[in-house]
């Protein structure tokens, strides 16, 4: 509509045409804005001076004001329902920004944030006590190391996987133990041949391996065949049942010759009487080694966590402050 | 409910819902939502639609609360519901859907304020169809001027509050409300045999 801006200095002659509908309107927002009083006082003034003169702008005030009167009484219409939000809506965050639904996010999640932190940290406490009380006496030396080997007289079997041990006794178990022997003399470098050999050596060597291997003999020429010619070299295995003893024990014994030159400080160490303690520690440098590792994997992994979460929990605090 | 402090409980109310209680947000929907509903009534003219917009609003209302920072409550739910009711609008103009039918009728039976106020049948007769064709007379204006209309004429609110829910300048609503109403009285002049004598406009103008 045109008149807005001429309002004030075009009022009368709008009301002199009146009846030309382009400037009616004009007239109407004057009308209109007095109805609400909008008007200012000069506006007004003036408006109510034309007013008093002229009976058909009256008119055209009254029409308004009944028109707005009747817009005003219209009743409240009934509500047909309620309009409650079911609870699901609860997983239906509010929006605006990626920020505002993360911190958000956080907010609700404060006292589980603040839970988590505390039991990480609680659990990295345990772990680097742990570590220090107990990886610390192993990467000492000497002195500490004999406990361990010593309280058992058949140590060696706490060492060297004890579970063997008391299988070699039965039929069926004692097939594992030789195929185990035979498995292992096939990747025999330097290094990686120490630990299982000792532990295997020191097994049927020294306490058991004369009882023992006589009552597995009979049983294993039975079994063996089978397994024998899959898994072992055709160097290695024996035809006849009764030499495969001589074949252990020949092995074995070439093997401590060689563990013994090329580790010299062993055999310092143990001075506890029986030889199959230089074997025991000999594992125990690389077993000590994995220990340290798990330890430290464990004491980062628990520390990454604990500051994540304890961000987690300091940005959810900050956000359920807002 | 503290019944002391009424405005302080409804910031209670609206901080709990920010922090996402959909149970405290409907202590806000049930305060708030007649007075929504019947804005969204009067604005779209038909029960179903204003139902519907006032769902949609106090859903929108409650995703984006925590845009919510302050002032009126009540301003910000009635744009809210506003900005519903215009896109329906927007919708119904490329689909025109509005017949005369729709305007009124439906819930005059159910309607306490229209049946308790000691009127006779034929008062009451008369008041429903002068409400029917007041509403059909709104539902002729274009969408600007007539929520610009319901706002102040239905709702009560000032130029400034009106102003603030529609986003434009205070001279804008007095524009626009004065067109509407300019329209709406034409529009009861031409229909004047469906009003009651009574509210005719021009009843004593000799013309």
């Amino acid at each position: 509509m045109k008149g807005q801006s001429t309002k004030t200095g075009g009022d009368r002659r709008h009301l002199k045409k009146r009846g030309g509908r382009p400037d009616v309107s004009t007239c109407d927002e004057q009308l209109s804005a007095y109805l609400d009083g909008q008007l200012g006082p000069t506006e007004r003034a003036r408006l109510e001076a034309q007013l008093a003169t002229d009976p058909t702008l009256r008119a055209e005030l009254e029409a308004l004001q009944r028109t707005v009167a009747l817009v005003r009484m219209l009743s409240r219409a009934p509500l047909p329902r309620n309009f409650l939000l079911p609870q699901m809506v609860k997983a239906v965050q509010p929006r605006g920004g990626s920020t505002a639904k993360w911190s958000l996010y956080l907010a609700d999640r404060l006292t589980w944030f603040a839970a988590a932190t505390a039991a990480v940290a609680a659990m990295l406490v345990v772990v680097v006590t742990g570590h220090l009380l107990l990886a610390r006496p192993a990467a000492a030396p000497g002195p500490l190391t004999p406990p361990i080997p010593v309280p058992g007289d058949e140590a060696p079997v706490e060492e060297t996987k004890p579970v063997e041990m008391p299988m070699a006794g039965t039929e069926e178990m004692a097939v594992t133990p030789e195929v185990r022997l035979f498995g292992v003399p096939p990747t025999p470098t330097a290094e990686s041949a120490i630990a299982p050999t000792d532990e295997i050596s020191g097994v049927p060597m020294i306490a058991e391996a004369p009882s023992l291997a006589p009552r597995q003999i009979p049983t294993e020429s039975k079994v063996l065949p089978d397994l024998e010619t899959p898994h072992v070299p055709g160097t290695l295995s024996p035809s006849p049942s009764v030499e495969e003893p001589h074949l252990q024990v020949e092995t074995y014994v070439t093997e401590p010759e060689v563990q013994g030159e090329v580790a010299a400080p062993p055999p310092l160490v143990v001075s506890p009487e029986q030889s199959q303690g230089p074997r025991v520690t000999l594992a125990e440098p690389s077993r000590s080694f994995e220990l340290a590792g798990v330890w430290l994997a464990l004491e980062v992994g628990l520390g990454v966590l604990l500051a994540i979460l304890a961000v987690a929990t300091v940005l959810a605090w900050r956000a359920q402050r807002k | 409910m503290s019944p002391l402090d009424p405005l302080q409980d409804e910031r209670n109310l609206i901080r709990a819902a920010q922090q996402g209680q959909v149970e405290a947000f409907n202590d806000l929907v049930l305060a708030y939502q007649q007075q929504i509903y019947n804005l969204a009534y009067r604005i779209l003219g038909d029960p179903a639609s204003a139902a519907d917009a006032t769902q949609e609003a106090f859903l929108s209302a409650f995703r984006n609360i925590r845009a919510f920072r302050g002032g009126s409550f009540a301003s910000w739910l009635m744009r809210i519901v506003s900005n519903a009711c215009y896109d329906e609008l927007r919708r119904r103009r490329r689909r025109p859907v509005v017949s005369w039918e729709e305007f009124g009728e439906p819930d005059e039976e159910a309607n306490p304020m229209l049946m308790d106020h000691g009127e006779s049948v034929v008062e009451r007769a008369e008041r429903r169809e002068l409400e029917r064709v007041v509403q059909a007379g709104i539902m002729t204006l274009p969408p600007d001027q007539r929520i610009t209309l319901v706002l102040s004429d239905v709702q009560g609110l000032s130029y400034q509050e009106i102003a603030n829910i529609m986003g434009v300048a205070i001279g804008t609503v007095k524009s626009r409300l004065a067109r509407a109403r300019s329209r709406l009285r034409d529009y009861l002049r031409q229909h004047a045999e469906l009003l009651p004598s009574l509210y005719r406009l021009e009843s004593e103008d000799a013309k």
